[in-house]
């Protein structure tokens, strides 16, 4: 396993990646390392950008070290309710 | 997002869009947006986001959203006639740089005054379209960076310097509006207030969590005879 210092490099390396990449440009996904394992959690917008994002990070993490995919897709609906604001 | 948008005319009288029209910054994806909004019925006015300049297609995506009839607006404003009432909309992409006792300044290298440099554009732009329309009976700040650190709670405060500007929000307060909305924070909250008193949403989708939202502003007293009214309806798509 990675020291702990290298650990905060390699999130940040892949954040850079799944913001810079052209097949994600994502800006939200959170990423966490534990036991080896990096964690990809969020939300996105659809199950084309979730399989790039792992695929993206897959490229970055090191050998031995696996990729848990844990993003949500979500899609929204029109709201209920409205606000007044005077 | 046609789908969600279907009926919009029945519950909304103008459609504004807080930036982020894209995801990567592609004219393609602007083309897919202007099919979805042609036609829906109401007005829609919209300013880009940062992803919408990922490409440097700017100019395309504008330009290609605005033959579907949205109005793009970047340090303009425009006058809506709703319901016998004047909606004056006053837009500008916005830039970061930061709060009140944690902001940056125009001073150092050139990279960083540029930055500041721009923020400060975009905010003299918007002040003076706030300007515009102050005789409107109703006025709406619209930007994709926040005015305003009150709907970036829940973002991470290393970052709230590439979020939004205070001097966004002096822009909004010197002149007066009824509402402030922008995008950009996906992780921060929906309401706020400028340090003037003036209501900000964040109407980010994944801080509203629904296609769009409906805000119902300037409204009338009771007393005083009205046609009906409907809200405004704000979303920012997707960005970050």
């Amino acid at each position: 396993m990675l020291a702990p210092d290298l650990t905060k490099h390699l999130v940040a390396h892949i954040r850079e990646a799944l913001a810079e990449d052209d097949r994600t440009n994502l800006l939200d996904v959170q990423v966490r390392i534990a036991a080896g394992r990096v964690f990809l959690l969020g939300q996105v917008g659809s199950n084309s950008q979730r399989s790039s994002a792992e695929e993206v990070a897959r490229e970055i993490v090191p050998l031995g070290m696996t990729v848990v995919n844990e993003l949500c897709v979500v899609t929204y609906s029109e709201p209920t309710d409205q606000e007044r604001i005077p | 997002m046609r789908a969600q948008w279907e009926g919009l005319s029945e519950r909304a009288d103008v459609l504004l869009l807080a930036g982020d029209l894209t995801q990567h910054g592609l004219y393609d994806e602007a083309r897919v947006l202007a099919e979805e909004v042609a036609g829906l019925g109401v007005p829609v006015v919209a300013v880009l986001g940062n992803h919408d300049y990922h490409k440097c297609e700017e100019d395309r995506i504008r330009r290609v959203i605005e033959d579907a009839g949205v109005t793009v607006l970047e340090g303009e404003s425009i006058v809506l006639y709703v319901r016998g009432r004047r909606v004056g909309i006053a837009g500008v992409k916005g830039f970061g740089g930061g709060f009140a006792g944690a902001c940056g300044s125009e001073f150092g290298e050139e990279e960083m005054k540029a930055f500041i440099r721009h923020t400060k554009t975009c905010a003299l732009a918007l002040r003076e379209h706030l300007r515009a329309i102050a005789d409107c009976e109703v006025r709406i700040a619209l930007t994709h960076y926040a005015p305003s650190k009150t709907t970036l709670v829940g973002e991470r405060l290393e970052i709230y310097a590439f979020l939004g500007s205070y001097l966004l929000g002096e822009a909004i307060d010197q002149v007066g509006c009824h509402l402030a909305v922008h995008g950009h924070a996906h992780l921060g909250t929906e309401h706020g207030v400028t340090s003037g008193g003036v209501t900000v949403r964040n109407v980010a989708q994944p801080v509203i969590r629904h296609a769009y939202n409906l805000y119902l502003v300037g409204s009338r007293d009771a007393a005083e005879p009205a046609s009906p009214e409907m809200p405004v309806a704000s979303s920012a798509q997707t960005g970050g």
